[in-house]
């Protein structure tokens, strides 16, 4: 539906007379521009120019919509603006009335409407798209990193696994080309399972050795002042033991290494493991 | 665990040889005694933002501990928003609900001290647990038992990194 053919509903619908229908007739929605040659603002009507009606020429400007109210003198008419057609004037509609604009401007523009809105679609489902694969690919990077590091991981127990079982299988080996003794091979007193102090040697800058260390893996912890060390045994232990030796990274900084020596140890029911004073 | 006042003073003495194990953290500061629960609180960045700390709570997580991670980190000025008042508020809840008989405040942070005192007052014992370079006097005697951190088997030992031939390849041990 037109303005006009509004406008002659609404006179049918509210039993207009002539008066009020001249008045309704002349409130037209018009869309002012400047004139490049004069710089006028101006819009145009009926195959007439508009000009602004001196009492509105501060509200209205070039570019803007208004609903107006005409007034005919000469060749020329005269606007009164009435209300400025802008976002907020949409956004206070109600909704109905915001879908009855919707809907008569999707009938009357169809034809230039669907053009600029494909293209609009065009362009969101690019950016959507876009992001979306952006996304799965930046997840799919994250989970190859994950698996590059759990790889990673599972090469070196796999590295440390194979020396421990190396080793075992040459303590197999000697054991197995002994002759078996008559007496047994350590006497109960000797037995490093004694809870009480441990014999610990430090062999190396960053080498431990003891004969309590006859299990594969340990967990090793440091206090941070570096006083006390305690060697834990786990199944799931980070530090491997070959040949009841254990190296750790790091010893030689928390405490200076100035040739071999006993370090005062005990077992420690308290943590479960080996506790060595390093200071 | 207030985990950014932890973190930040170990990371003096702690270097990339050794870390910060915070299960063994958790282990030894019970002292055989039955755990009702361990609470981590920290901060992350909002919904839908790169949080890098995601993968650290989730390992926090994995260890047993309950992560609350306040939306609430200050990027501009590095520091953490509402962590010690929301530590506080689960303390002294728990406390007046008669869930624990004693807590273990691991921070040194002298904002604790009127929520200790609370607990306190609620007939629960509290221990405070802090690195030297982070507790003043007054948070050492807030709490009923202080746990000096430096003086604990906290940080991780691991062996030395296998070497790497200059041809890449890996040297035989001796």
């Amino acid at each position: 539906m037109d303005f006009y053919s509004l406008q002659k509903e609404l006179k049918e619908k509210w039993d207009l007379g002539d008066d009020s229908w001249d008045e309704l007739k002349n409130t037209v929605i018009l869309t002012f521009e400047r004139d490049a040659k004069n710089n006028n603002i101006f819009s145009k009507y009926g195959g007439r120019i508009v000009f602004r009606h001196t009492n509105h020429e501060d509200r209205i400007f070039e570019g803007e919509t208004w609903i107006c109210s005409l007034s005919l003198k000469g060749n020329y008419y005269f606007a009164k603006g009435l209300q400025r057609l802008d976002g907020s004037f949409m956004l206070e509609l109600k909704r109905e009335q915001m879908e009855d604009i919707a809907d008569a401007v999707w009938k009357g523009h169809k034809d230039k409407i669907e053009p600029i809105l494909e293209e609009k679609y065009k362009e969101v489902m690019k950016k959507t798209v876009g992001e979306k694969v952006a996304e799965a690919v930046g997840e799919k990077d994250s989970e190859i990193r994950d698996l590059c590091i759990q790889i990673e991981e599972l090469e070196q127990r796999d590295s440390e696994n194979r020396q421990i079982i190396a080793s075992l299988e040459e303590k197999v080996r000697a054991a197995e080309s002994r002759e078996c003794p008559d007496e047994p091979a350590v006497s109960m007193s000797a037995s490093p399972f004694r809870i009480g102090r441990v014999s610990v040697e430090r062999t190396g800058p960053d080498e431990l050795r003891s004969e309590a260390f006859n299990r594969t893996r340990y967990f090793v912890h440091i206090s941070s002042d570096y006083r006390i060390l305690l060697i834990r045994p786990h199944d799931s232990g980070d530090v491997i033991c070959i040949d009841n030796k254990i190296m750790l990274n790091g010893l030689s900084m928390a405490l200076q290494f100035s040739g071999p020596t006993q370090l005062i140890s005990e077992y420690s029911p308290e943590y479960g493991g080996i506790l060595i004073h390093l200071r | 665990m207030d985990i950014r006042n932890v973190t930040k003073s170990v990371q003096i003495n702690e270097n990339k040889l050794f870390r910060l194990d915070f299960y063994a953290l958790a282990v030894q500061l019970l002292e055989g005694r039955e755990l009702v629960a361990a609470y981590i609180f920290d901060t992350r960045v909002p919904f839908g933002e790169d949080d890098r700390s995601k993968k650290f709570h989730d390992k926090l997580r994995y260890m047993g501990y309950r992560v609350v991670a306040r939306e609430a980190y200050d990027p501009n000025r590095e520091e953490q928003k509402e962590v010690d008042v929301a530590m506080a508020c689960e303390m002294v809840v728990h406390a007046l609900r008669d869930h624990y008989d004693v807590a273990i405040v691991v921070s040194g942070d002298r904002d604790f001290i009127p929520a200790i005192q609370q607990v306190q007052s609620a007939g629960k014992k509290v221990e405070v647990a802090a690195f030297a370079n982070s507790v003043g006097s007054e948070m050492r005697k807030a709490g009923d038992n202080f746990h000096e951190l430096e003086k604990m088997p906290l940080l991780s030992v691991f062996n030395p990194p296998e070497e790497v031939a200059a041809d890449g390849s890996e040297e035989e041990g001796e």
